[in-house]
């Protein structure tokens, strides 16, 4: 970086203009290399941020978790997942959910058991629902009281569906083989892209099975539940 | 853009004050590229203004300058399969003995209160015994948190518990699983877990999985793992 030098006068000297002006026609000529892109990567960190009335971190976690309580499923609505307590989450105050933030909401559980009403396997494989049971979230409007699914599904099989015996003739017939004691999750990532704010009162976590006629029971143990809110 | 002097100097003509302290004013609102206090208001600057980072090479962190999140880490290491199996312990083999599963953890530092969210999944497989009978018991498997420098194997949350080697004969449940349905079809176990902690500024945390194998021929493999830490 070139250096810029600047006439100094003493006291009661006469300045001449051709110096004056040789001054700033130096600075001139000197800063058209300057780079308008300022490159320190430290020239703002968190310590130069507002923490005063704007909130500074948005993050709001809230959890739950059960390892001894064994649930049941037995119906086809979609109802709360009951271990102890409800896995339902709820805001004390309400949680305002603002435009363009994101919600986030994680569960995981096992399926310990299941039971399965035999009869002609290829029932299993007609209806690709017949042995599955469903996850799905659902939140209630503080301000409307009206309660909501939030998301889709997620959708899991109790049993292996196909277990071909390649030593059969024909490969075998797909039999339907229990698939039990297995870690199933549910996750949604939720973006507020309505424009307003929604009021959430609750979240919870709903399960149900899909076609009775077939599984008239799932088991679920050991869950965990996790909601948190964050700028994206 | 090179600076401009708004003001030349003429020979034998007095310098006018306002002239020069015109041109150094230029100079000045050049070099704090026309920034005035009415532009940018202490404080101002909010997490939504500015979200960046850099990766931190030395942990393998994205570590964000700004915003909810503090940091991010993601390891993934899909196709390398390690064995992990019984044979660690010292005497009895089924005996509840937890093993921190490698490349599934991560030791963290807290600067500042926040909370860690742990997202861990990897596909644990179970072959039939070479020394243990047929069956194997259902090898739990859990998300474990310690503090500071002090592991115990009791650490592990018991609510994110997971089945894996599970493997029972035809007529005896032995491992609990709930399967007494079938001989070999069932060793094969998918884990996938996310937990929320909330620590405290200088609290060390290790989070990792733990798992308990009751299989003396197994392996681990498909493994990933993200953490996030997020300022609260």
């Amino acid at each position: 970086m070139p250096t810029i030098p600047i006439t100094n006068y003493e006291a009661g000297e006469t300045m001449s203009s051709a110096d004056a002006n040789t001054d700033f026609t130096t600075i001139q000529a000197g800063s058209a290399i300057l780079d308008d892109d300022n490159t320190r990567t430290e020239w703002c960190s968190r310590f130069h941020l507002d923490q005063g009335a704007t909130p500074f971190i948005n993050t709001s976690f809230l959890s739950m978790e059960d390892f001894d309580t064994t649930m049941a499923v037995t119906t086809n609505v979609f109802s709360v997942v009951a271990l102890v307590p409800n896995f339902r989450i709820t805001f004390p105050f309400g949680l305002g959910f603002f435009p363009g933030e994101t919600l986030r909401m994680h569960f995981d559980i096992n399926a310990v058991a299941a039971a399965i009403v035999s009869g002609n396997a290829t029932d299993y494989l007609t209806d690709i629902n017949s042995d599955c049971y469903q996850f799905r979230f659902y939140f209630r409007d503080s301000v409307t009281g009206v309660t909501a699914p939030i998301g889709s599904t997620s959708t899991y099989s109790t049993t292996n569906k196909t277990d071909h015996n390649p030593t059969s003739t024909g490969g075998g017939q797909p039999t339907a083989v229990n698939r039990i004691g297995q870690r199933v999750n549910h996750s949604y990532c939720w973006i507020n892209t309505t424009g307003g704010t929604i009021n959430l009162d609750w979240i919870e976590i709903r399960v149900r099975l899909c076609e009775l006629p077939f599984l008239t029971s799932v088991s679920l143990k050991e869950g965990t539940f996790q909601v948190f809110k964050a700028r994206h | 853009m090179a600076y401009t002097p708004p003001n030349v100097f003429v020979t034998a003509t007095a310098v006018s004050a306002t002239a020069l302290q015109g041109n150094t004013a230029a100079l000045r609102q050049y070099i704090n590229r026309d920034i005035i206090k009415a532009d940018v208001f202490p404080a101002s600057v909010t997490t939504t203004d500015i979200v960046r980072g850099e990766y931190a090479n030395v942990v393998r962190d994205h570590q964000f300058t700004s915003g909810d999140v503090l940091t991010n880490f993601i390891d993934s290491n899909v196709f390398e399969s390690n064995y992990f199996t019984s044979t660690w312990k010292m005497y009895n083999q089924y005996g509840l003995k937890t093993q921190q599963v490698p490349q599934l953890g991560k030791r963290i530092v807290m600067e500042r209160d926040g909370t860690i969210f742990f997202t861990v999944a990897g596909s644990f497989v179970g072959n039939a015994n070479y020394e243990l009978v047929p069956e194997k018991k259902a090898s739990g498997i859990y998300v474990q948190i310690s503090k500071e420098d002090r592991v115990l194997q009791t650490d592990y949350i018991a609510a994110t518990k997971g089945r894996c080697y599970t493997e029972d004969n035809a007529t005896a449940d032995v491992d609990t699983s709930g399967n007494t349905t079938s001989f070999g079809k069932y060793s094969r176990r998918w884990y996938c877990q996310r937990y929320s902690y909330s620590a405290l500024a200088g609290e060390i945390i290790n989070i990792c999985v733990a798992f308990d194998p009751n299989c003396d021929k197994a392996h681990a493999t498909a493994r990933n793992m993200q953490v996030e830490v997020f300022y609260r």
